[in-house]
């Protein structure tokens, strides 16, 4: 079947050497596109393959959606919750920080012996905060962040130190973000109107605002600076006094330090639970988690009980107070106990200890019905 | 006609004969409409073997680690279970099943970061691992997910073996969960590896909240996969059933706060410095899980399999250790 | 070693070059190999599309490399480069049963062999008024397309060495059963589709005219024996006037004379030789003139304009739909590299010069986020080269937006949680835009038995869907999704936006006047075919 050439009459033998150096010539040319191709096929720019990550940094985290609009009631309770995203407007555009002005600013002549300042200072709005810190501006902008004013120092061998001035608009929201930042096992340190000390780093609040001082490395010598700077920034920001309604309200005995955090709105992932206080307490070798929670109006406070307890019937019983205040929700090995004192909706979350729960919101209640507001 | 002539002729006619009629014989299949659906049900699906390793009691069964590096995260937490040679043994195949859905970068956290794997696969080796699998069905096309999330790359650094999800590596496996019955599944890896340890990143998820260590095992999925989304809880609920791995880590030093599975933009990453890994992957998810800023109580998968008996959400109440890096 | 045993060594680089290429052209093994070589040296390509575009298109000068030393020694690429020509030289060798006699006649001239001109003719004149069609007879396009469409995916079938998750593609049946045609046609008549249909060689026949080596025939020493057509592969008539436009360059018949009466000169005698091929003249006209028609008659057809259909959803990076039409040469080296295996060969839906075209079908891929691999493949810029970055409008391209290739529209009678109280939502997980250009509405419903169910229904956001389709890919609904990508709201035509914001631009927004905008050539757009 397979014929081929095999049956030819004729074949020439005798190749003139012109005819061989041509031949070899044109090898010589298919070496050689060989070579090319080869070389070509290593050298390739791999942004062809993947995205640049100098691309990634310039970052787009533009629109954040509003959380799930239901279109029959509000209850929540089920296999969705509400992811934690700030209610935000139109897609901002990015744009260059502003230089800020100097003179009179709690930056001007802010670098200690040793250091000099790096840089000018920049401002930045809530909607390009995203620009100077990347996705941690979700976190600020859902305390409602006004600004953000930054400057750093630098030293001779090239460490810095980063000090980050946010102002929040009120007292209780710079302590808000201070309190939600802050480790739980932090150092507490007598700086502004409560601070702490991290590694090198010092956080603090005073006034309406927030302050970072973030070294850039660790050791002695940032320490010091770090220190020296917080206490200069802190000395210069305003502080009025405004009362940290929180602080007063829910008591210190048994309070675990630096657990108390202020939420401006889904505390303990609740999404109805908005303007709360939450603390840890200590009581007999066992920890509690309390919260409480002021409203507009005593009318809000009551719908909110409402809405908490509609959560916990649909995880568990709930055993309404009868001559008590205090409703409590068995969820099957965790107690919740709650309650609504005029304006205040307060109670224990997730407890294991029935009656522990139970006494703890019980006191909780007595003392917000005695309180005139 | 001579006699030999006659015979081999007969013969060979007679070979006919009796092949066409014994060929049929053999073939013959009368089974009628009912049964022949039956039996096609039952046909060769496999078994999964479990994974799970003998502990002595009082071993740490979930470690929590805090720091920034990824892989010291990695090595500290399953160094506070107790070492990688409490898991495996020498000579194992170990198959890290990693979550490489999309082909995204890694800084994204859409996907499993590199350093992580590597970390693991490299405690695999020194407790005497002979080889390193890795393996995972992504949803977007496998080569580009590999190349872009770093895990190609990582997976060479180590010398472990990358098993890409051809269409022969897949077989149907009897899983009979509540959703899933018997499905065809990336078999061919499972066969091989002796030991199996998930390492997934914390991420949102549309439609089931967070996609953590027991969403991961949806990547060894083959087949119509895209149904299950009709019963999400249901099919989630039903991997700590269809699958007893090794270990379990849940990588949440990078967390993708919105916009999951997929993310697609740095804004919706936080970094949360957080590293939990554990034998019980309903109890990993539980405490992983407040790193999304939500509450365990409200995912219903959790629950779920806890009520059948897959594992437990009460993680504080086992043998637990955090431990801070760096 | 003579000149022969050169040019076989010579073949087998080439189409192993060429084998090679079809094989790396593919994701993980592409790096930076130039897949494009032979479409890009391949004279036609660049002269047709010059003719359509009036340009030539970055690397498609390099088909200089080849013109010139045609023009210098003829038609030696159908016999040492070209991969199809070697093909079919190697399928008629294997095949062949003929004794001398009959080898010697099958190789003499005939007047069949003049068609290729004819069709070279239509097509040129296709392509001066504005349609490509050289890509359907192209010898490596045809070649390319076929191993694409028919016989990688039958290479992998039983091996999977091609592919991970096989590739399908859409009545590539025809195209397979063509080139086993065209390929088993060598045993009927040798060299068949060079002799008789390739354009290209057609082209390359008559720039022959100008070339000045050629095979010479001594008549002196020539004894009139006919031996010299034994292996002619093109059958030029060595044996008599050589037919310059005709010679494949093989050497074969020097090779083959027993009386050394066959000589490559350099400028013989004219006499000796037939320099133009022949052609009668009614017949080019015909050709030429039905060539022309195409365009008038297909345009007015309406596929491109008015009556455009929603399938044809376009690759990233495609210029507008009239200009992609004189720059697709029909490769098909996009669908090759496609990893998703969303890009499929067209038949008629994007009408009659539409056919091979790539077209995106969301059933069998989708359009990878992260990916810009068919731009990077195309030759001729019918789908232009743009980095991922431009494709996701990010860094310096933001200001021209994300490339969408279409828009995503549900099915609300078909769609689980629309039309059958079932939860789903597959569509919104698997959506890659950041934010997600499907987002969803929780209702509650009371089921036909009387239950509360939570449902959570999904809606496409037009601003931000880009068409990627993958929501159509995962939708459970197999046999017609509830989910859909048509090609309305595509950024490359402002005759298909969807938006005013989109179709703006900076423009006057109605998309009518055709007007340039002044952001590139994927917005450039022709003349609108339809009323403002």
């Amino acid at each position: 079947m397979f014929g081929g050439t095999g049956k030819r009459a004729f074949v020439r033998t005798d190749i003139p050497l012109r005819e061989r150096l041509i031949g070899g010539f044109i090898l010589l040319l298919l070496v050689g596109v060989g070579a090319g191709v080869f070389h070509k096929g290593q050298h390739f720019d791999p942004a062809l393959f993947s995205l640049d990550p100098q691309f990634l940094d310039a970052g787009q985290p533009a629109r954040t959606p509003a959380p799930l609009i239901a279109e029959e009631g509000e209850d929540r309770a089920g296999s969705r919750p509400a992811p934690v995203v700030p209610l935000a407007g139109p897609a901002p555009l990015p744009a260059a920080p502003v230089k800020a002005t100097p003179a009179g600013s709690w930056w001007a002549n802010l670098a200690p012996p040793g250091w000099k300042p790096q840089g000018e200072a920049e401002h930045f709005a809530p909607d390009n905060l995203y620009v100077k810190i990347n996705g941690r501006a979700e976190q600020y902008l859902a305390y409602e962040v006004a600004g953000l004013e930054c400057a750093g120092v630098v030293e001779d061998k090239g460490g810095f130190i980063d000090i980050f001035v946010y102002d929040m608009g009120t007292s209780l929201r710079a302590y808000g973000i201070f309190s939600v930042e802050r480790p739980p096992e932090a150092a507490a340190l007598d700086l502004g109107r409560e601070g702490y000390k991290s590694g090198a780093s010092f956080f603090f609040w005073q006034g309406r605002h927030y302050v970072q001082v973030v070294a850039g490395g660790e050791g002695e010598v940032f320490e010091q600076a770090g220190l020296l700077i917080a206490r200069q920034v802190a000395g210069r920001l305003e502080d009025r006094g405004e009362r940290i309604w929180g602080k007063e309200a829910l008591p210190a005995a048994g309070q675990v330090q630096g657990s108390l955090q202020y939420f401006m709105r889904d505390a303990l992932s609740l999404d109805f639970l908005g303007e709360t206080f939450v603390a840890r307490y200590r009581e007999g070798g066992r920890e509690l988690t309390v919260f409480l929670s002021r409203q507009e109006t005593p009318g809000a406070a009551a719908q909110v009980l409402g809405k908490y307890l509609e959560y916990l019937k649909g995880y568990g019983a709930v055993e309404e107070g009868k001559d008590t205040p205090v409703h409590l929700g068995d969820l099957g090995g965790f107690y919740d106990a709650v309650f609504s004192q005029g304006r205040y909706v307060g109670g224990v979350s997730q407890a294991e200890d029935r009656d522990l729960a139970l006494g703890w919101a019980e006191r909780l209640a007595g003392q917000m019905a005695n309180t005139e507001d | 006609m001579e006699r030999r002539e006659f015979l081999r002729r007969v013969g060979l006619t007679g070979l006919a004969v009796a092949g066409g009629a014994g060929g049929a014989a053999w073939l013959y299949d009368p089974r009628r409409g009912d049964q022949y659906f039956r039996d096609q049900q039952v046909s060769q699906a496999h078994k999964l073997p479990s994974f799970r390793v003998e502990r002595p009691s009082g071993s740490v069964d979930l470690a929590i680690a805090r720091g920034s590096d990824p892989g010291q995260l990695a090595r500290a937490a399953i160094g506070a279970l107790g070492g990688m040679g409490s898991f495996i043994s020498k000579g194992d195949v170990v198959l890290l099943k990693p979550n490489v859905a999309f082909d995204r970068a890694p800084l994204l956290g859409a996907t499993t970061r590199p350093e992580v794997l590597k970390a693991v696969a490299v405690l695999c080796r020194e407790a005497g691992a002979r080889q390193v699998l890795v393996a995972d069905n992504p949803i977007n096309q496998p080569e580009g997910c590999f190349f872009k999330s770093g895990l190609q790359q990582a997976a060479a650094e180590v010398g472990a073996e990358l098993v890409l999800p051809r269409a022969s590596a897949f077989a149907p496996v009897e899983i009979g969960g509540e959703v899933l019955g018997t499905w065809p599944m990336f078999w061919e890896p499972l066969a091989r590896a002796d030991k199996v340890i998930g390492i997934a990143p914390c991420k949102d998820h549309n439609l089931c909240s967070g996609s953590m260590s027991m969403k991961n095992w949806y990547g060894l999925l083959g087949g119509r996969r895209n149904q299950f989304h009709q019963r999400i809880h249901g099919i989630v609920s039903d991997f700590p059933h269809m699958i007893k791995p090794t270990l379990v880590l849940l990588d949440a030093s990078r967390v993708l706060m919105r916009n999951g599975p997929t993310g697609g933009s740095l804004g919706d990453v936080a970094e949360r410095g957080t590293l939990i890994a554990g034998v019980d992957m309903v109890a990993v998810d539980t405490c992983g899980y407040t790193l999304l800023n939500r509450d365990p109580a409200r995912l219903e998968y959790l629950h779920r399999a806890e009520a059948r008996g897959l594992g437990s959400t009460r993680w504080r109440e086992s043998s637990w250790r955090e431990e801070q890096v760096g | 070693m003579r000149i022969t045993q050169i040019r076989l060594v010579s073949q087998v680089f080439f189409i192993s070059l060429f084998l090679f290429f079809c094989f790396v052209t593919q994701f993980g093994y592409l790096k930076g190999y130039p897949v494009s070589l032979f479409l890009e040296v391949d004279p036609l390509v660049g002269i047709a599309t010059a003719l359509t575009t009036h340009t030539v298109y970055q690397n498609l000068i390099w088909g200089l490399v080849l013109l010139l030393p045609t023009l210098l020694l003829g038609r030696f690429f159908c016999n040492w480069i070209c991969p199809y020509g070697i093909l079919h030289q190697f399928t008629g060798w294997l095949f062949n049963r003929r004794d001398i006699t009959e080898n010697i006649e099958s190789n003499r001239y005939r007047k069949l062999y003049a068609l290729k001109y004819y069709i070279l003719f239509g097509m040129l004149a296709a392509a001066l008024l504005g349609s490509l069609q050289i890509g359907l007879l192209d010898p490596i396009c045809l070649l390319f397309r076929s191993f694409t469409v028919a016989v990688l995916p039958l290479v992998n079938l039983p091996t999977e060495w091609i592919y991970v998750r096989p590739h399908v593609h859409q009545v590539g049946w025809v195209v397979g059963f063509l080139l086993l045609f065209l390929v088993g046609m060598n045993i009927a008549i040798p060299r068949f589709f060079c002799r008789v249909l390739c354009p290209l060689g057609a082209a390359l026949g008559l720039l022959s005219r100008f070339s000045l080596w050629r095979i010479h025939r001594d008549t002196q020493k020539c004894v009139d024996c006919d031996l010299c057509l034994q292996r002619c592969e093109g059958a030029s008539d060595p044996h008599t006037n050589l037919r310059k436009s005709e010679c494949f360059v093989c050497f074969n018949c020097i090779d083959d004379c027993p009386h050394d009466a066959l000589k490559f000169e350099f400028l013989p005698d004219v006499k000796g030789e037939v320099s133009r091929p022949q052609l009668d003249a009614r017949r080019s006209a015909v050709a030429a003139l039905a060539g022309a028609l195409v365009f008038p008659f297909s345009r007015g057809s309406g596929d491109v304009g008015k009556n455009f259909k929603k399938e044809v959803v376009r690759p990233p990076g495609s210029v507008a739909e009239p200009e992609f039409l004189e720059r697709c040469i029909k490769c098909d080296q996009c669908i090759r590299v496609c990893p998703t295996n969303v890009l499929q060969p067209a038949l008629l839906q994007s009408g009659l010069e539409g056919i091979w075209t790539p077209i995106m079908n969301m059933r069998t891929g989708y359009c990878e986020l992260n990916c810009t691999l068919c731009g990077e493949v195309c030759p001729t810029g019918a789908i232009q080269k743009i980095s991922i970055a431009q494709k996701l409008g990010l860094g310096e391209f933001a200001d021209l937006g994300t490339v969408k290739v279409g828009t995503a529209f549900y099915d609300r009678g078909r769609c689980l949680p629309w039309a059958m109280d079932t939860p789903c939502v597959v569509c919104e997980e698997v959506c890659p835009t950041s934010p997600k250009a499907i987002y969803s509405r929780e209702v509650e419903i009371t089921d036909r038995w009387g239950q509360m169910v939570k449902l959570t229904r999904p809606y496409v956001d037009p601003q931000a869907c880009i068409g990627c389709g993958i929501c159509e890919h995962e939708c459970p609904v197999a046999d017609e999704r509830a989910i859909r990508v048509t090609a309305v709201g595509e950024t490359r035509s402002k005759d298909r936006s969807l938006l005013l914001s989109a179709a703006g631009g900076g423009g006057c927004g109605s998309g009518g006047c055709g007007c340039k905008s002044n952001k590139g050539l994927m917005q450039i757009e022709a003349p609108a075919q339809g009323p403002a």
